[in-house]
């Protein structure tokens, strides 16, 4: 890659920004198909401007009355009823899934940096497990709690991931660094022991609970109100202005530890903000959405491949690539049944495949195919 | 004294020490001035690369300062420390890193840059001269790892006459390089000092390159140093023997001016030229 221009650093983010407005600006038209309205009918419903009923001839959902024509008043209901479900459902889950995106393809970006691992990623040290145990301890106790709209589930989720990190940087403390082998290892043997745990827990569990947590574990974008991103937001914006803010300091880090402290870069604080930042907004992203994963390992491969190494623009471009891929996602988890049930002829009904299947499903040949073409 | 000759890094009545090894080095006093090239050598575990540790900030001394320009080392901010004084380690890991040598050569400047995300024009200037003077112009947008050791290294210098430094600090430049890029890295270090007036601090295995190209040696020998001053005082069998513990010759050569080896004594069998 040659020197990171001004020309090159706004035209890619441009277009990854195009990438994205365009994704959102369609989104609240995706969904179920049943439904019968378009991303365009919903803006000229939120935006006031009427539609015409002989549009609406032939649309199922349009004709209340069920006699064969379009009132002018069923078009206005027809309107509110897409203008609800439109901003109300859909644009706030793609908005969650925009910020879950966003957060993991950073988060996974710089821990590929800090621990210059190439397979590191939000969850290596050990957020996923620790909150799916978590989640499991709340699922078994049966907490079901829910306070200003954060479930006790989300918390005690939080609370595992929190608290497994915190083992795994004392199990690490003696090391001299705090992005050393010992923290990657602390973590990988806390994850095994976590996964135990949750061994021992489902087998002292009802196929309930069992059930419950395994659905919990695929994640899952579902948004009971707009409330679960708002949660969310105080412990993610930290990390994605602290992280963009680092990216020069991230670039020289690069080039090993003692090139650059003696080049003005504070080694300690850098490692751990951003480790605290990145631990602070993943464990907030798996207590509210499951580990989603894919994400944070695969995107920034995909930058990287795209735009070069340079921090600068490798975070930015991950986040806005992470979370159109995990906006995209979200509507193949609810259209794939659509699919499979028009493939096989069968009525599979509006299951929604879990967005962690999708990622990876969707991630692992676009990951595979931009590798080889970068070999050749 | 003029302002020329106040040393740009001086150490005075330094002493460190390990946890295992409690006052492993030191007194050390010692001072570099503009347009000095400074060889630092001595058996392997002396503490060479220990003391030039000390002097770029990375170890703290635990009695005595360092001071660069005038001031100690810890009143300086790191960035303000990083624009007087630049530091190559042993093997640098980018060779891994998919950077081009004009981007290594522009993260030089990292010091200098305040808020700004792009290199200005200022920036690029001084890294086609930082390129010019180690001849790494011609690949400047190689990929670094295509490189081969000896214009890698060439590459990381140049990086590091980016940072515009008055003090250079270099850790076993040439180890892992052939007889002609030995020579070449220390003329240009020698270069540095004596043409552009930088002072420079070279660790260095080879003492007939350190006796060739410094102004001044340092022998250390067991954390303490054994001698220092112009080469013909240190670099000689007298000095060097109790140090590293073998007999030593000096072989003279005469022809296209008078030079002067040393080399170790008693080596078993023959060399077959």
């Amino acid at each position: 890659m040659s020197v990171l221009s001004p020309r090159r650093y706004f035209m890619g983010l441009a277009a990854c920004t195009l990438a994205l407005i365009v994704l959102l600006v369609i989104s609240p038209g995706i969904g179920s198909a049943a439904a019968g309205f378009t991303w365009w009918d919903v803006w000229r419903a939120k935006c006031g401007i009427e539609i015409p009923a002989s549009e609406l001839a032939g649309r199922p959902l349009a004709d209340a009355d069920n006699d064969g024509a379009i009132s002018p008043d069923e078009a206005r209901q027809f309107a509110t009823l897409a203008a609800n479900i439109g901003f109300q459902h859909r644009l706030p889950r793609s908005l969650l899934a925009l910020c879950v995106g966003v957060t993991l393809a950073m988060c996974g970006a710089t821990f590929q940096v800090l621990f210059r691992n190439p397979l590191a990623t939000p969850y290596t040290l050990g957020i996923a497990s620790g909150g799916s145990l978590g989640a499991l301890v709340a699922i078994r106790l049966g907490w079901e709690v829910s306070l200003f709209g954060i479930s006790s589930l989300s918390v005690a989720a939080l609370a595992g991931g929190l608290i497994v990190v915190g083992a795994v940087l004392f199990l690490a403390r003696s090391a001299r660094r705090l992005t050393s082998n010992e923290m990657l290892l602390a973590g990988v043997t806390m994850g095994m022991f976590c996964a135990a745990m949750m061994m021992l827990i489902t087998a002292i569990s009802s196929e309930r609970q069992t059930f419950h947590v395994i659905r919990w574990m695929m994640g899952s974008l579902d948004t009971i109100s707009t409330l679960k991103a708002t949660t969310m937001l105080p412990l993610i914006l930290p990390a994605w202005v602290v992280l963009i803010g680092s990216a020069r300091a991230l670039n020289q880090y690069r080039l090993g530890d003692e090139l650059a402290a003696t080049r003005g870069v504070n080694l300690r604080a850098l490692q751990g903000l951003c480790i605290l930042v990145c631990t602070l907004a993943t464990a907030a992203v798996v207590a509210n959405c499951g580990p989603i994963g894919f994400v944070g390992l695969v995107v920034p491969h995909v930058v990287v491949l795209l735009f070069g190494q340079d921090c600068r623009i490798l975070l930015p471009a991950s986040a806005l690539i992470g979370g159109s891929f995990l906006i995209l996602c979200d509507w193949v988890s609810r259209q794939a049944m659509y699919a499979v049930g028009w493939v096989t002829g069968r009525e599979l009904g509006s299951t929604i495949q879990p967005i962690g299947v999708v990622t990876a499903v969707i991630g692992v040949p676009l990951f595979l195919t931009l590798l080889r073409s970068r070999r050749r | 004294m003029s302002a020329d000759e106040s040393p740009l890094l001086e150490l005075a009545e330094i002493r460190f020490g390990f946890p295992e090894r409690p006052d492993f080095l030191g007194p050390v006093d010692l001072s570099v001035k503009s347009g000095e090239c400074l060889a630092v050598v001595g058996p392997n575990g002396a503490g060479k690369s220990t003391l030039l540790r000390l002097m770029a900030g990375l170890l703290k001394p635990q009695q005595g300062e360092v001071r660069v320009d005038g001031r100690p080392l810890p009143s300086l901010p790191p960035r303000a420390r990083a624009r007087r004084m630049a530091f190559l380690p042993q093997g640098i890991s980018a060779s891994e890193l998919d950077y081009s040598v004009r981007e290594i050569v522009l993260m030089g400047r990292f010091p200098h840059r305040s808020w700004s995300l792009f290199e200005s024009a200022e920036d690029h200037r001084i890294a086609e001269a930082a390129m010019a003077t180690t001849s790494t112009g011609l690949f400047a947008d190689r990929p670094v790892q295509t490189l081969s050791g000896g214009e890698a290294q060439r590459v990381h210098i140049a990086a590091a006459l980016a940072q515009q430094p008055d003090v250079l600090l270099l850790d076993e430049p040439t180890s892992s390089l052939d007889l002609q890029h030995q020579i070449g890295i220390f003329g240009l270090l020698h270069d540095l000092a004596v043409r552009d007036g930088l002072g420079v601090v070279v660790v260095t295995h080879d003492i007939n390159l350190a006796a060739r190209f410094g102004t001044k040696v340092l022998l250390m020998d067991n954390g303490r140093p054994a001698a220092y001053g112009k080469p013909e005082k240190v670099i000689k069998p007298s000095v060097l023997e109790p140090v590293y513990g073998v007999g030593l010759i000096v072989l003279t050569m005469s022809g296209g001016g008078r030079q002067r080896w040393i080399v170790p004594a008693g080596l078993r069998g023959e060399a077959p030229i």
